[in-house]
């Protein structure tokens, strides 16, 4: 129900953005619609089922940063920036631990001992933060945006960042621990969803 | 010349640079160079003081690309406040290489030890994620001691945002070249050195 809101404030956001002539954010509301359109898809071609308060995380990321950057909270408030990174930071974290249990359960060639792959989680979510950064850069040097205010700016968001995936790195094998990574694949029904993809290979 | 002959001559020689170059950084309070430093100086010698490394001898080529940003690095004391921007942009674009072996030594030492395993794919995927992190934590390590020690490493936004970008693409790069090099090389300086644990990563499927 929140989910269905999120979506058509995305549609409400292109609306008003057209009408005022701002086109700064119409790009990014159109990706985050197009986005919270996806779990729903993967269920219906791949059979897998996302956790549904992981998919409303991912809404809520998607609106926060497209909602914020059309209401001017990325300039107007010092904070904003920083809230939506570490977000995202906890998200992307969150999804790469997913990920990768997945690829280590079924690539055979692939097997990632516990602690490996909290190191490994917490390596990809500091990545992932940097290539944030660029692609904010790259924006701002070939769009003129300012989404990157100060070299300060910047490494508070790569500590928040750091932060996110120490957290993750740190829960991951606990949550895993407490649920077993059979239980947590199959709440997703990702061995039906592998075997589909199989046979269709 | 046997090659077998000069190469341990040429580790020790670097190895003994390396010392060298770990106590100036220290002097120099270089802290992060400094670590960087002494990891090198382990991976180096660590075929060769400690029989629990499944390395010989390192490849004469790798410690090349190992030591050579630290020798570029070395260099930078010595640079008038005209060249440093020039000199920290070079820094920047060849420290991954650096960052590279060290993340390849990790894989080959873990996959010898542990019961990880990858394939070429997942590690080229790691190298690049291995490097990118580690040019975060770098910088961050250096805008805090800016921040805190009154040091001045960081230039400007600008010069830490290239920095990254070359972190990305020389990480990419670096993951593929390792690749290709362990599959060029020869069975036989593959078992001298030791690295049969990656040759297997990059013979198996991608």
């Amino acid at each position: 129900m929140l989910s269905r809101l999120i979506q058509l404030s995305f549609v409400v956001i292109i609306a008003v953005e057209l009408a005022l002539g701002r086109f700064e954010w119409i790009a990014s509301a159109v990706i985050s619609l197009f986005i919270t359109f996806v779990p729903n898809l993967i269920k219906r071609r791949i059979s897998i089922a996302l956790p549904p308060e992981l998919t409303f995380v991912i809404f809520l990321a998607l609106f926060l940063h497209t909602m914020g950057g059309s209401l001017g909270l990325y300039t107007s408030t010092s904070w904003w920036d920083h809230l939506t990174h570490s977000f995202s930071a906890f998200l992307v974290a969150s999804l790469g631990f997913i990920g990768v249990v997945i690829i280590d359960k079924y690539a055979d060639s692939i097997y990632l001992p516990p602690r490996f792959l909290s190191f490994f989680i917490f390596m990809l979510t500091i990545a992932f933060g940097v290539i944030w950064e660029i692609s904010e850069f790259a924006s701002d040097q070939l769009r003129g945006s300012t989404m990157q205010y100060s070299l300060d700016d910047t490494m508070v968001d790569l500590m928040f960042d750091i932060g996110g995936g120490l957290a993750v790195a740190v829960m991951g094998p606990f949550y895993l621990l407490g649920t077993s990574k059979e239980r947590f694949l199959q709440e997703m029904n990702i061995d039906e969803a592998i075997s589909e993809i199989r046979s269709k290979i | 010349m046997d090659p077998r002959k000069i190469e341990p001559l040429l580790s020790w020689i670097i190895i003994i640079w390396l010392i060298g170059y770990v106590i100036l950084a220290f002097v120099k309070l270089d802290f992060w160079w400094a670590m960087v430093g002494i990891a090198s100086l382990l991976i180096v010698s660590s075929g060769m003081i400690s029989k629990l490394s499944t390395f010989n001898v390192m490849p004469f080529e790798l410690i090349v690309i190992l030591i050579l940003p630290l020798y570029i690095h070395a260099t930078g004391y010595t640079k008038s406040a005209e060249d440093i921007e020039a000199w920290n942009t070079l820094l920047s674009q060849t420290s991954v290489m650096t960052y590279s072996v060290i993340g390849m030594f990790l894989i080959a030492e873990l996959m010898a030890f542990t019961s990880l395993k990858m394939n070429r794919a997942f590690a080229v995927i790691f190298v690049t994620v291995f490097c990118l992190s580690t040019s975060a934590i770098w910088s961050v390590f250096e805008y805090l001691s800016d921040l805190f020690m009154g040091t001045a490493l960081i230039e400007s936004n600008y010069a830490v945002m290239m920095r990254f970008i070359y972190s990305f693409i020389g990480g990419i790069l670096m993951g593929v070249f390792f690749d290709i090099y362990l599959r060029l090389m020869p069975d036989s300086r593959l078992e001298r050195f030791g690295l049969n644990n990656l040759r297997e990563v990059s013979a198996g499927e991608g």
